[in-house]
C-alpha cells in the first residue's frame, strides 16, 4: 500500500481505503465515526450468555463440550431501544453492528473507547483481527466496575484501528469468517483445528496425573 | 394495547420489519400487525382482532370489548405468521407481499367483486352459459347442486388469491415469483435434487395451481423485460438463462388452472379450463391496474445496476445493503432490491458449471443467507437512524 514506515493508520488513509473498496465497514451510519487514527464500532444485536450451571467446568479438551455447549451458553437477539444491563463482573459475548471486510495487507485491533473503558466496561480481551478477514467481530464485554452498566444495541463501544502489514499480504483462513452474528469459540464446534492438539494437553495431563497417583 | 412489533429482532422480525414498510407503501391502509413465528414452511396471515373478539366475548361486554381492541379507529390487528424453519433462507419471506395482499382485498373487496362481475361479463357469453349447463344437467340432481355450490365458493377463493398474487407482484415484482417458485418447489411432485429448496408441508386447496400462478405473476411483472434487464447484470455470466431454467424446470405440471380438487369437480371445470384460465388473468390485470391507480403507486421496473452492485457485494462475501452512489455513505438498499440480489447469487451459485463442487455450493448458499440477513438488518437501522436524525434536526 504505501513506502512509508508502518504505523497506525489515520483517518484520512482510513477514508482513503474505504472510498477505494478495498477497507469495508458496513453499515456506516455517521461519517463521524471515523475520525483521528481509528473507526468507532457500534454494539449489535446478538448476544450469547454464558450460563450458571451445576454442571462442572467448561473443559475444551474433552470432545463431549461439542454437544454440551447449549448447557453452558444460550444465544440471545437484544431489542432495538430497548436497554440490557451488563452486572459487576458478568462477562457476554456480543456482537459489532458494523461488518468489516479487510484486506489482505491491513492487520486491525479492536478496542475499548475510553469513555465506556472509564466505566469499566471491557469489550474485547481477544483483540486482534487477522489480514483479510471478513464479518462482524464477536466482542467480549465485561463490567469490570462495582456498579451494574446499562447498554443499547447500537451504542459506540468499540473502536477498530489499523496497522499495514509488514512483509506483504497474509491470506486468512479463520474459523470465523463471514459471521454475521456473535459466536463461540472455535473448539467449541466439530472439526476444530486445534482439538487433537488441545486433546494431547489434556491427555498428557491425565497421564501425569495417574502416573502421580501410581507411581 | 397492540403496537406495529418493528423493534423486535429475532430473525423472523428483522424481515418483518421492511414487510411494514411494504404495508406502509399503501398509503391510506391502517392495520395493526404483530409477527408470529410458524413452526413450518408456510406463511400466512389472520385477523387477530376476530379471533380476541371471540375470546373476550364471554367476559367482556360489547363497550368494553370495541375500546380494548380500538374498534373506534377501525383498524384491524392482523397477525403475519412468518416460517421459522426459513429463518436461516430469508429470501423466502418475500412470500409474504402475498399475505399483505389479503389485506388488501379485505380493504377493496367491493370494487374488487364488481371487477370480477365485469370481466365474467365480458368472458362469459350465452354460448358459454349454455355449454355449462348442458354438461352440468348430464349430472344427478344432488351432483348438480354438490358442483354448483362448491364451483362457486373455489372460484371465489381463488378470487382472493389471485389478488393477492398481484399484490405480491406490485410490491416485489420478479423477486416475488423467485420467492414462489422456491416456496412451492416441491407441491408439484418434483423430487428435490435442490439443495436449498424446503418441502411444503401439504397442498392447497384453494389455490390456483402453482403452473397458472407463475404465468399470470410472469405476465403481471414483465417477465420478458426482466429477463432482457438480466444481461445488464455483468458479474453472472448467462444468468437468464439460468432463472428460465430455475423456473422452468420443475413445471411438469400442465397448464392447468385448479390444481387437484375433487375427481367429479375437476372432471367438470377442465371442460372450461382455458376459459376460465384467461378470465382469471384478464381479471388479474385489471386488478393490477385498480390497485396501482387507487393506491398511486408507481411501479418502477427494477435498476439492474444497482442490484449488480449488490450482486458484486454478495460475491465478495459482503452484505447487500448499500448501492454505490459515489458517496463514502453510500445509497440504502431497498428490501426487494436485496432479495433480488440475493435470489440472483443463489440461482447462479446453484447452477453454475465451474467446477465447483456441491459441498463449496451449499457452504456459499448458506454464507449468502447469512449475508442476506445481515443486510436486511443493517438497511433497517439505517432507515431507523436517517428518520431519527432528521427528526432531532428539525
Amino acid at each position: 500500500m504505501t513506502t512509508e514506515p508502518h504505523g497506525v493508520l489515520n483517518a484520512d488513509i482510513i477514508l482513503k481505503l474505504m472510498r477505494e473498496r478495498e477497507l469495508i465497514i458496513t453499515p456506516i451510519l455517521n461519517l463521524e465515526q471515523i475520525s483521528g487514527s481509528g473507526v468507532d464500532v457500534r454494539l449489535g444485536t446478538s448476544i450469547i450468555f454464558p450460563k450458571k450451571t451445576y454442571i462442572g467446568s467448561i473443559d475444551i479438551t474433552k470432545e463431549t463440550i461439542i454437544n454440551e455447549k447449549c448447557r453452558y451458553f444460550e444465544k440471545m437477539r437484544l431489542k432495538y431501544h430497548t436497554p440490557f444491563t451488563l452486572h459487576p463482573n458478568q462477562l457476554i459475548l456480543g456482537a459489532t453492528f458494523e461488518y468489516l471486510s479487510l484486506p489482505k495487507y491491513l492487520h486491525a485491533q479492536i478496542l475499548s473507547r475510553s469513555s465506556y473503558g472509564r466505566l469499566g466496561l471491557i469489550v474485547a480481551t481477544a483483540v486482534t483481527i487477522h489480514p483479510g478477514y471478513k464479518g462482524v467481530l464477536t466482542l467480549e464485554l465485561c463490567n469490570l466496575s462495582d456498579s451494574p452498566i446499562t447498554l443499547y444495541p447500537g451504542m459506540p463501544v468499540a473502536q477498530l484501528v489499523f496497522y499495514e502489514l509488514s512483509g506483504g499480504s497474509v491470506e486468512t483462513n479463520g474459523s470465523y469468517l463471514y459471521s454475521t452474528e456473535a459466536e463461540l469459540p472455535g473448539f467449541l464446534y466439530e472439526g476444530s483445528k486445534d482439538r487433537w492438539e488441545l486433546r494431547f494437553w489434556g491427555e498428557k495431563e491425565a497421564k501425569d496425573k495417574q502416573e502421580n497417583i501410581n507411581p | 394495547m397492540f403496537k406495529r412489533n418493528k423493534l423486535t429482532f429475532k430473525t423472523v422480525q428483522k424481515s418483518g420489519a421492511r414487510h411494514d414498510d411494504l404495508l406502509e407503501s399503501f398509503n391510506n391502509i391502517e392495520a395493526c400487525i404483530i409477527y408470529s413465528r410458524y413452526i413450518g414452511h408456510t406463511y400466512f396471515i389472520y385477523e387477530l382482532t376476530q379471533t380476541l373478539e371471540s375470546i373476550l366475548k364471554p367476559v367482556l361486554d360489547r363497550e368494553k370489548r370495541a375500546s380494548l381492541l380500538d374498534k373506534d379507529h377501525n383498524s384491524n390487528i392482523w397477525c403475519f405468521c412468518l416460517s421459522s424453519v426459513d429463518e436461516n433462507n430469508i429470501t423466502t419471506f418475500a412470500n409474504i407481499a402475498h399475505e399483505i395482499g389479503h389485506i388488501i382485498f379485505k380493504k377493496e373487496k367491493d370494487d374488487i367483486l364488481i371487477i370480477r362481475d365485469q370481466v365474467l361479463q365480458e368472458k362469459i357469453d350465452t354460448k358459454f352459459t349454455n355449454r355449462a349447463l348442458k354438461l352440468l344437467n348430464e349430472y344427478p340432481k344432488e351432483k348438480r347442486l354438490y358442483i354448483n355450490s362448491v364451483s362457486t365458493q373455489l372460484l371465489f377463493s381463488l378470487i382472493e388469491e389471485t389478488c393477492a398474487d398481484v399484490v405480491g407482484s406490485i410490491l416485489l415484482g420478479p423477486t416475488f415469483l423467485l420467492s414462489l417458485n422456491e416456496f412451492t418447489w416441491d407441491v408439484i411432485g418434483r423430487k428435490s435434487e435442490n439443495i436449498w429448496f424446503i418441502e411444503l408441508e401439504k397442498e392447497r386447496l384453494n389455490y390456483p395451481s402453482i403452473a397458472f400462478r407463475k404465468k399470470c405473476i410472469k405476465s403481471l411483472i414483465n417477465y420478458d423485460s426482466f429477463l432482457k434487464g438480466m444481461k445488464e447484470i455483468s458479474s453472472l455470466n448467462k444468468i437468464d438463462e439460468m432463472i428460465d431454467k430455475y423456473l422452468k424446470s420443475e413445471t411438469t405440471e400442465t397448464d392447468r388452472f385448479l390444481i387437484k380438487y375433487d375427481e367429479e369437480l375437476e372432471k367438470y371445470l377442465n371442460n372450461f379450463m382455458s376459459e376460465i384460465s384467461d378470465a382469471f388473468l384478464l381479471f388479474a390485470h385489471r386488478v393490477y391496474d385498480y390497485i396501482i391507480n387507487k393506491y398511486k403507486k408507481e411501479i418502477e421496473e427494477p435498476d439492474y445496476s444497482k442490484i449488480d452492485d449488490l450482486i458484486k457485494r454478495l460475491s465478495n462475501k459482503i452484505p447487500p445493503n448499500i448501492v454505490n452512489d459515489g458517496t463514502l455513505l453510500g445509497q440504502t438498499a431497498n428490501y426487494s432490491e436485496i432479495l433480488l440480489s440475493s435470489y440472483l447469487s443463489k440461482i447462479y451459485t446453484f447452477y453454475r458449471s465451474d467446477g465447483m463442487n456441491l459441498e463449496e455450493k451449499i457452504k456459499d448458499l448458506s454464507i449468502i443467507n447469512k449475508l442476506t440477513t445481515k443486510a436486511i438488518e443493517c438497511t433497517y437501522m439505517q432507515n431507523e437512524y436517517l428518520k431519527e436524525k432528521k427528526k432531532t434536526i428539525k
